[in-house]
């Protein structure tokens, strides 16, 4: 691993110590070596309900809409690419040019352990986030934190324009009370 | 309609009823209908005349419409009237400066609204301006016999304008204009600073205001950004309020701002020396007891703490001096801050990260040397000392105080964790649970952390704390907490102990712990020791003759409701690590199943199972099938009557065929060797490495049995799509496992899909037939059979879905179809040019269709299929003429849905697939691909009338002579904006 990249990713362990999101957490994997950098463990907290407020002036509480992925905490392995240089990553897209539909690559890979049922999560577990994809976005300037809270809310909110699992993405599609049925019990499989 | 002004009246009338109305109905109308208000060109004069209201209430909204009037419609301010606003404003803020403060801060910031709009043409200077003005303002005021201060609203408006200034929006000369202007007052702000903050008017009421106002104005311009040297000299003013308690909020703000400055650790010395004074006073020292007030040592805390995450390694290297101990015992002490986190206070967990980060320089050489006796050159003693100026003996005594400091804060995170007595716990509301549930994960990380500073020390103190609490004289039976709290830290450093640990854990595992736990009650306790075990898996795996106690702890939880997902996660992790040490006592283990599996519930279940056919799967392959039977017996035995019964009433016992079916899989997925074991080729296809498949001949039997039932299955269930489903998941797991116990072999496999499929149209029997495709696909001797499965799926997929509005309809099916397709292309690509002309063009005319549909997972489908297609590696000769031959038939066509799609038909986010699609083939057959552009492209208003001819021969041209791909996208991205004449829009460039 370069020194550069090692040093962002310290940096970025040392950030996300300092500041993260409540109910989540992260940490580079433990190998016989030391810690591993380039491997992170992580859980994401399903998104809580929110409270509805009558704003503008006055702070009156009107009602808390529940969501179904509440009292989970899902788990995910995240694999930064080797190289967190922009100058190498432009090599290592070019590499994947190669493999035709293979150029769809994900540079920062997000898996869940085990796969989780949503439109968006490929069955192997892989998400499919538009941030987490160099295609559509990812940009080494994107801390943990706004992935994990950009994961969190495309799991709540899933994006129906980018299926990646057919069985999720039906039932998603074609009945929503049942979809959330399955989305509740899998919180339910997955406590915090 | 015209719009009616209201009377003032009236509108004083709706806002008394926005503020008083319970009516949330009526707040929202009423605050629609003052939206809706300063909308109108007559709210300009609507504003003054609320600001002259009495009602408080209405004077807010009066600056309220200015400030919004000010920062969206600006431009309807005919330019006589600028001025007139500005002097209204000026004049309201004169007026009520001793009124409402929440009146006064709208006004500022109406006023600050104006600024950012009439600098610098019509407003230069604004902030000296502002001063004079108001000054003048105030002296006329007075002469009127009027007092008033003039302090709070200038504080006020320097308070808000570097807010306002960093919040905005500004772009080009004005933003540089407008920055110029903050920078240029800077020394005129800090001076009056400055004196407003050592001067003190006499009267002590006022005095406190000004101060607080002070401060939370220069934490304003912190935030901004100023010189160091500018703001260190009002630092000691700041720190003199700190030790306030009516200004310590407002002080404790503008120390963390200041310390948190980005490139404060330039001043690293001098701010230091200043902070630690300032923190470790004797006066500080007290407000740690403080009772009374929560937020006086919560402020320290926190101060504390974002002094110690910015100065950690300063910390480290002057760890023995006298000022840097008392704030580690300080700092210690906020660790253990009396009470409950969450229920009683909320100051423990905020110094956790600062020990994290301390940890580190203290063991890192470049920060505190190494002093390796052994090795203790003199050359290299020199080199260290000379550079980091500490000397051996210093770095020495400051490890040896390391350990003295984190094995007593170790001490004390293990008693902040403790849980409550069960009375109390049950007592607190749920969000606080789940608050301290957090704060013990968060302590747990940190005491893991903690574990590379204190190492063995630390397994050893946590031991023989815990065999201390088994054994205290006169313990209550009922205390658990204690113990409970010392397991969890164990648990927690499980990451971070060496597996070859042979001291403190051969005592924890044996008699003197775990022989001693409770086996009855104590939930909470139980469930802590037994996921402990599980965290220890690895350890297991090189300490075998621990394994069979921590079994028999386990196992009789496995029944227990309350214990059992512990317990079979646990069983799950040492049976997955130490499967090779287990192989020997499997007979034990399915023997304890036999017995126990009857109570355990079907989620536990499952996990058992899977365990045990984990260590089925190291045992040799002539020994699996015997233990494998005795655990699938009942599993086939349930099976077999649901099927009998099921048949007269399907629905009644679809449920038991599904937990059935389930564990079957879960049996399947243990018996697949461990990930080292194989090579992984992709998400679903892997080869072993080394043993190859093995086929035991007594195990006919049993894949008869299994091959009767699923085709029951199959049969008697063809409607019911989640049964459907569980019953695929299981066959497909079942042909990638590599002993053949129980899997469908391929000759039973292939006919039971192509029937099933026919009967009922599930996409699950496609995805199971990629499954045979990607296993068996490169097998010669399957040839024909695989191109026999393929016509046959694909003439029911046709009958089945005919049309694109068809294809709209069932888009699983078509993305499985496509799915199968393209395990063919990839495992046996010359079977698809074997199958009967008309069915390979009706497969063709298929795929081009699936490029023109709207709906995402058909459509995303068929662009995958169609690049993996295009770009198929042949080596043949003869292949690649069959595969151009074909593109030569159908590549104008496929041109013409990319194009379309890329034009406008398709959704953006869909443009670089078909660009990489196009890219493929605008590759490989340049001279056609030129003649389809060519063709394609000189159509009037294709793909879209919002592109010429010029610009379109301009991407034709462009794109044929780009081979880079990132550059070949950018090409078509390009194009498709244009077509989607989007070009000069922002959105249309994100």
């Amino acid at each position: 691993m370069s020194g550069i990249c090692k040093a962002r990713l310290t940096e970025e362990r040392r950030q996300w110590r300092k500041d993260h999101p409540y109910g989540f957490y992260a940490r580079p994997v433990k190998t016989d070596n030391g810690l591993d950098l380039l491997n992170w463990q992580v859980g994401i907290p399903g998104k809580k309900g929110v409270i509805h407020w009558c704003h503008f002036l006055l702070p009156i509480k009107r009602s808390y809409s529940w969501t179904a992925w509440e009292n989970g905490v899902f788990k995910m392995t995240m694999t930064f690419p080797e190289a967190c240089l922009p100058k190498i990553m432009d090599n290592y897209i070019r590499d994947l040019d190669d493999h035709f539909h293979e150029a769809v690559k994900w540079l920062l890979m997000g898996k869940f352990v085990p796969a989780l049922f949503h439109p968006n999560v490929y069955p192997s577990g892989t998400v499919c986030l538009s941030i987490l994809n160099e295609e559509e976005g990812w940009k080494p300037a994107i801390t943990i934190k706004q992935i994990l809270l950009g994961v969190q809310n495309l799991l709540d909110e899933p994006n129906p324009d980018s299926p990646a699992q057919s069985d999720a993405y039906m039932l998603f599609k074609k009945d929503r009370v049942a979809y959330d049925k399955r989305i509740r019990q899998q919180a339910k499989e997955n406590p915090a | 309609m015209e719009f009616q002004p209201p009377s003032v009246s009236q509108v004083e009338q709706i806002i008394v009823q926005l503020y008083e109305s319970i009516d949330p109905h009526f707040q929202k109308s009423a605050q629609e209908y003052i939206q809706n208000l300063q909308k109108q060109q007559y709210a300009w004069d609507l504003a003054p005349q609320l600001l002259a209201s009495q009602s408080v209430n209405s004077q807010f909204i009066g600056a309220h419409i200015f400030q919004v009037k000010l920062s969206r419609d600006w431009n309807t301010l005919p330019l006589d009237r600028k001025k007139w606003v500005r002097t209204e404003l000026l004049g309201w803020i004169v007026r009520l400066s001793n009124g409402s403060n929440i009146v006064v801060t709208k006004l500022c910031l109406a006023l600050t609204a104006y600024a950012l709009q009439a600098v610098p043409d019509i407003w230069s200077n604004f902030i000296p301006d502002f001063f004079e003005m108001l000054h003048s303002g105030v002296i006329a005021a007075q002469n009127e016999g009027q007092t008033l201060f003039f302090e709070l609203p200038l504080l006020e408006f320097l308070t808000v304008v570097p807010e306002e200034v960093l919040r905005a929006d500004l772009i080009g000369e004005r933003k540089a204009k407008v920055h110029q202007e903050l920078t240029n007052s800077i020394p005129r702000v800090f001076s009056t600073l400055r004196s407003l903050l050592s001067e003190y008017c006499g009267n002590p009421e006022r005095d406190i205001i000004l101060k607080q106002k002070c401060l939370r104005c220069l934490q304003s311009w912190i935030l901004y950004g100023v010189t160091f040297d500018s703001l260190f000299l009002l630092i000691d003013n700041v720190i003199n309020l700190f030790s306030h308690e009516s200004t310590n909020d407002a002080a404790t703000e503008v120390l963390v701002e200041f310390i948190s400055q980005p490139r404060i650790t330039s001043y690293q010395n001098t701010v230091c020396e200043k902070m630690l004074g300032c923190m470790t006073s004797d006066w500080a020292k007290a407000q740690m007891v403080n009772d009374a007030d929560e937020s006086l040592p919560k402020n320290l805390c926190r101060l504390m703490t974002t002094f110690g995450e910015n100065f950690y390694n300063y910390i480290a290297k002057h760890f023995l001096r006298q000022d840097v101990i008392v704030y580690m015992e300080m700092m210690l002490m906020f660790a253990g801050y009396p009470g409950y986190f969450g229920q009683d206070q909320e100051i423990s967990e905020m110094p956790l990260q600062f020990w994290y980060l301390l940890q580190e320089p203290l063991f890192d050489p470049d920060i505190i040397p190494v002093n390796n006796i052994d090795n203790d050159t003199v050359n290299g003693e020199d080199a260290v000392t000379s550079t980091l100026h500490i000397t051996p003996d210093e770095s020495r005594k400051i490890r040896e105080m390391s350990l003295v400091v984190f094995r007593r804060l170790v001490e004390i995170l293990r008693s902040k964790i403790q849980y409550p007595p069960d009375v109390e716990w049950a007592e607190w509301t749920k969000d606080v649970k789940e608050q301290f549930k957090i704060y013990r994960r968060n302590v747990g990380d940190t005491v893991m952390n903690s574990y590379f500073v204190l190492r063995d020390q630390m397994l050893a103190f946590f031991v023989d704390l815990a065999i201390t609490q088994l054994n205290s004289p006169g313990r209550d039976p009922s205390q658990w907490q204690d113990l409970e709290s010392t397991l969890f830290c164990i648990k927690y450093i499980a990451e971070a102990v060496d597996h070859n640990e042979s001291v403190y854990l051969p005592r924890l595992f044996g008699a003197e712990v775990y022989g001693m736990l409770p086996l009855q009650g104590h939930v909470r306790l139980r469930n802590t020791a037994l996921s402990l075990i599980g965290s220890y898996a690895d350890w297991f795996k090189s300490h075998p003759q621990y394994i069979l106690s921590a079994l028999n702890y386990l196992i009789p939880a496995l029944s227990d409701a309350e214990l059992a997902l512990s317990a079979a996660t646990s069983f799950k992790e040492v049976c997955d690590a130490c499967r090779d040490s287990l192989v020997g006592g499997i007979d034990n283990l399915v023997n304890m199943y036999m017995v126990v599996g009857p109570h355990i519930q079907p989620r536990e279940k499952q996990k058992v199972i899977e365990s045990i056919a984990d260590v089925i799967q190291a045992l040799s392959p002539d020994k699996m099938l015997q233990p494998l039977l005795v655990v699938t017996n009942d599993i086939m035995q349930a099976m077999r009557e649901a099927v009998l019964r099921g048949k007269q009433n399907p629905p009644q016992y679809r449920d038991a065929i599904i937990t059935q079916l389930e564990y079957l899989t879960c049996c399947c997925r243990g018996i697949q060797p461990p990930d080292e074991k194989v090579i992984i080729l992709d998400d679903d296809d892997y080869e072993l490495r080394n043993e190859g498949s093995f086929f035991d001949p007594s195990s006919v039997g049993l894949v008869n049995t299994l091959l009767e039932i699923t085709s029951s299955i199959a049969e008697i269930w063809y409607h019911d799509s989640e049964v459907i489903e569980y019953l695929c998941k299981f066959l497909s797991i079942g042909i990638r496992t590599n002993s053949t116990i129980l899997s469908i072999p391929f000759e039973m496999i292939v006919p039971l899909i192509q029937i099933s499929f026919q009967r009922g149209h599930h996409s699950y029997w496609l995805d199971t037939a990629a499954k045979v495709v990607t296993i068996h696909g490169s097998n010669n001797n399957y040839g024909t059979a695989l191109r026999d499965m393929l016509a046959a799926l694909t003439s029911t997929t046709i009958q089945h879905v005919r049309c694109q509005a068809d294809m709209e309809q069932y888009p699983d099916i078509v993305n499985s179809y496509f799915s199968v397709l393209t395990k063919y292309l990839q495992k046996c690509p010359l079977l698809l040019y074997t199958l009967p002309s008309d069915m390979f063009r009706s497969i063709l005319t298929f795929s081009v269709a699936g490029l023109g549909l709207q709906e995402r997972l058909a459509l995303k489908s068929a662009v995958t299929f169609m690049g993996e297609f295009i770009g198929q590696n042949y080596k043949e000769e003869q292949f690649a003429k069959g595969v151009e031959n074909v593109m030569m038939a159908y590549g104008l066509e496929i041109m013409r849905e990319l194009l379309l799609g890329i034009g406008g038909r398709l959704p953006r986010s869909f443009v670089p697939s078909l660009a990489t699609v196009l890219h493929k083939i605008t590759g490989r057959y340049i001279e056609a691909s030129r003649e389809w552009l060519n063709i394609l492209l000189s159509q009037e208003n294709f793909p879209s009338p919002h592109v010429d001819q010029y610009t379109k021969q301009n991407f034709a041209k462009a794109i044929l002579s780009t081979r880079a791909l990132q550059r070949f996208k950018d090409l078509v991205i390009e194009f498709s904006i244009k077509c989607r004449d989007l070009e000069d829009s922002a959105y249309g460039r994100t």
